[in-house]
């Protein structure tokens, strides 16, 4: 049997698809038997251009072809020039095994996440204001900067600001937090190696490794995440990308709340792949929204249940298929006047909760917030 | 044979196949102009030589009962759903459903398949549109479910993770692609499988082992070959481990037929192409998909798992939560399954467990709920259920 590759697959605009079609041509196997872009166009009267890019993007799936045709025991799989190759679990196993995630300087909530932020999946923190989303993105974007010595990733920071939210007094202080914190941990190690990093990041280098981009509206956000790859591809040392918040322009008057959700599932899979392919952390915020009727019961429609501690009518925004666009999904909510984080939906790590607090110095740990009890890790 | 003059019929001489399925070539002749005797037997003659290449095969009832003894059952990992939901597993050939709010254990139940799959030694093809597969879970699945099989198994012989084969699809342009390639490399077992049956083995000159390319043509696979497959890749996988040095036997993972397809989840790829009313693009993709998931399972015999989320139920109409990505796809599925997350208590630890209902199945009704839990080995039955000891929930 021929690889039947429909043309429908191949991304091209409606009215050359339908003029492949009444042509005759319904897979890309029938394209392989053409001569050229020449033949094709005068074929399906398409534009020589059009013709070019079709057999263009049939391209892989010839050559799959005539390795079949000709070599007879050839195998086709290594002919194809897969669009999406194929790895196996092992291989990314011991990819996994090496990559260094992020802290977030909370030790409970790196717990939590399994070591910290990580690495090639997108993870979103949701919660009321006030309740330190702002401020662990930019905590997360000096963190991703530690240096290898102190085990940290040594990498650049995006940091997408929707809200306006970004102070930059308030980094500049835990900027300076944080290189005190690690002159400290560097004297008191008395490691050279660890004393030189220590010394080489100022408040300086951490500001010039965070790059801010100011987002307005809905279409400059959406034109901003369609920027990253490129921007990526010219700054390869940026492995995270705050998004703060993901939400605020999407919540604004949205007349057609059907664009609405397919632009927020093209958003969210687009930075997917960004995440997946570049290995970077993508962070984002979201806000929370009031959920009226009843929740749990109801027979087979309900079913969603909260954890018990948090409060039990706030959800996060964007609805239910935005539910899916994060890898992890963290909901941050206030719990007897201090902060908890509870890991809501992650594919690795079972769900539970863990204090942490706001300090002058960053997001930090719940120990400084007084309470001296340790959580089994 | 009859020739066609080019010019012929000037110009309505049909040209593609499906206007040689379509033209009545009696009306064509009667019709102004006519034809001449010859083309019209030329015509005949090709339109006959058309259908008989395009005409699907017949089969009796007979030969797909015995395909259908013969067919591969895939566990789940969940024994309540395994032998209630799907009278023994996932059928070689089905597509199954698993569809639920975010976390309510699609991926985990993806996971934990995948891994029994493998550890029967056959190829498993995951494709991953959200990042969702670590593989560090899923060794953490494999060891789970190793130490709750037991003793019974003794000490696995491979290791699992080699034959899951990973894709990372971000749009369904790239998952039809692959799609197009595992029926390339179907296609390319079969004829391996063809030229091995006519004794052409010394074509082979790289030694690969003989069993490995009778592949997977439904025809002759029976239930035989079905258990052999564990046996064999196990003592291929010996072999890798005590010959290193001899490249020649590596068993390449495209050589193998695929067993399992998981796509987690297909919603991610579909939504942003579809709705609105204004993408009719978006309609003839998930079509496409659709279309070929479904005959990459009828061909190869493999299961398809895919995911899928849930759309609506905004509270103040209180509309019944439904699948995502419409009507047009609602029936594709042969089984669909659904999930609800499990009401943790405090922290997440104990709770209520979460549930599964069958929700769409060729030979039961809908309806039937069982309850599930999430644990180490994925998703699981809860522990009163299970008759094997070793379960232990998920501690850190």
């Amino acid at each position: 049997m021929d690889p039947r590759l429909d043309i429908v697959g191949l991304p091209l605009s409606p009215s050359v698809r339908h003029k492949l079609q009444c042509a005759g041509f319904r897979t890309t196997a029938e394209l392989a038997g053409v001569a050229g872009p020449v033949e094709l166009a005068t074929e399906a009267q398409l534009t020589h251009e059009e013709a070019l890019l079709v057999l263009k993007l049939a391209a892989p799936h010839r050559v799959a072809q005539a390795g079949q045709a000709g070599g007879g025991g050839g195998p086709a799989g290594a002919a194809v020039a897969a669009a999406t190759a194929a790895v196996s679990a092992r291989q990314i196993l011991e990819r996994e095994e090496s990559a260094t995630r992020i802290i977030t300087f909370a030790e409970e909530l790196d717990a939590v996440l399994g070591r910290g932020v990580e690495t090639g999946t997108i993870t979103e923190f949701c919660g009321v204001p006030g309740v330190g989303k702002t401020q662990l993105g930019m905590q997360l974007a000096l963190d991703v900067q530690l240096p290898r010595a102190f085990g940290g990733v040594e990498g650049q920071a995006v940091y997408i600001d929707t809200e306006g939210s970004f102070m930059l007094e308030r980094l500049c202080q835990m900027a300076d937090a944080l290189v005190a914190h690690l002159a400290r941990v560097a004297a008191l190690k008395g490691d050279p190696a660890k004393a030189a990093a220590a010394a080489a990041l100022t408040r300086d280098a951490l500001l010039a490794g965070i790059h801010y981009f100011r987002v307005r509206d809905h279409i400059e956000q959406l034109a901003a995440v369609e920027l990253l790859p490129s921007f990526l591809a010219a700054n390869p040392a940026v492995r995270l990308v705050v998004i703060d918040s993901v939400t605020f322009h999407f919540r604004q008057e949205y007349a057609d709340m059907a664009a609405r959700t397919r632009q927020l599932a093209q958003m969210a899979q687009q930075l997917m792949a960004l995440a997946g392919e570049r290995d970077i952390a993508v962070v984002l915020m979201n806000q929370v929204t009031t959920k009226l009727g009843d929740r749990g019961g109801g027979g087979a429609g309900g079913g969603e249940a909260a954890p018990a501690d948090v409060a039990a009518r706030l959800v996060p925004a964007l609805g239910d298929s935005w539910a899916h666009a994060a890898t992890h999904r963290v909901i941050l909510h206030w719990h007897e006047g201090r902060r908890r984080a509870f890991l809501y939906k992650s594919p690795t790590q079972p769900a539970r909760g863990a204090e942490y607090a706001v300090t002058k110095d960053g997001v930090r740990g719940a120990r400084r917030g007084g309470s001296k009890r340790s959580r089994p890790a | 044979m009859p020739l066609l003059q080019p010019g012929a019929l000037g110009g309505r001489l049909p040209r593609t196949v499906e206007a040689f399925l379509t033209t009545d070539i009696q009306a064509l002749a009667h019709a102004q102009g006519g034809l001449l005797p010859e083309d019209e037997e030329a015509l005949q003659a090709l339109q006959e030589e058309v259908v008989r290449k395009h005409a699907p095969p017949v089969l009796t009832g007979t030969q797909l009962f015995a395909h259908l003894e013969a067919c591969t059952l895939l566990p789940t990992g969940c024994q309540g759903i395994d032998s209630e939901m799907l009278r023994g597993g996932m059928r070689g050939g089905q597509v199954v459903e698993l569809c639920g709010e975010s976390a309510s254990g699609k991926t985990q139940l993806c996971l934990g398949a995948a891994v029994q799959a493998a550890r029967l030694g056959k190829r498993v093809v995951y494709v991953d549109t959200s990042n969702a597969l670590r593989a560090g879970r899923l060794r953490q699945v494999a060891e789970a479910q190793a130490a709750a099989a037991g003793a019974a198994e003794g000490p696995p012989a491979f290791d699992p993770l080699k034959v899951i084969e990973v894709r990372r699809c971000y749009d369904v342009h790239a998952l039809l692609g692959t799609l197009d390639e595992l029926m390339a490399q179907h296609a390319q077992q079969r004829v391996l499988a063809q030229q091995e049956q006519q004794g052409q083995q010394q074509q082979w000159p790289q030694g690969q082992p003989a069993e490995q390319q009778q592949g997977h043509s439904p025809q002759q696979g029976g239930q035989q070959q079905q258990q052999q497959q564990p046996a064999e890749q196990q003592q291929g996988q010996q072999q890798q481990q005590g010959q290193q040095q001899q490249p020649a036997r590596r068993r390449r993972l495209e050589d193998l037929p695929v067993a399992l397809l998981v796509v987690d989840a297909l919603s991610a790829l579909i939504s942003p192409v579809l709705g609105g009313g204004q993408h009719s693009q978006g309609h003839a993709l998930l079509a496409a998909a659709a279309v070929g998931l479904k005959s990459f399972a009828a061909a190869s015999d493999a299961v398809v798992l895919v995911s899928n989320h849930l759309v609506g139920g905004s509270d103040e109409r209180r509309h019944e939560k439904r699948p995502a990505m419409g009507e047009s796809w609602r029936n594709q599925p042969s089984v669909r399954i659904q999930l609800w997350r499990p009401a943790p208590g405090e922290d997440g630890g104990g709770g209520q467990p979460g549930r599964a209902m069958l929700r769409a199945s060729p030979f039961l009704p809908p309806g039937l709920t069982l309850p599930c839990v999430l644990g180490e080995a994925g998703l699981t039955d809860p522990p009163a259920m299970q008759d094997g000891a070793g379960w232990a929930p998920m501690q850190q």
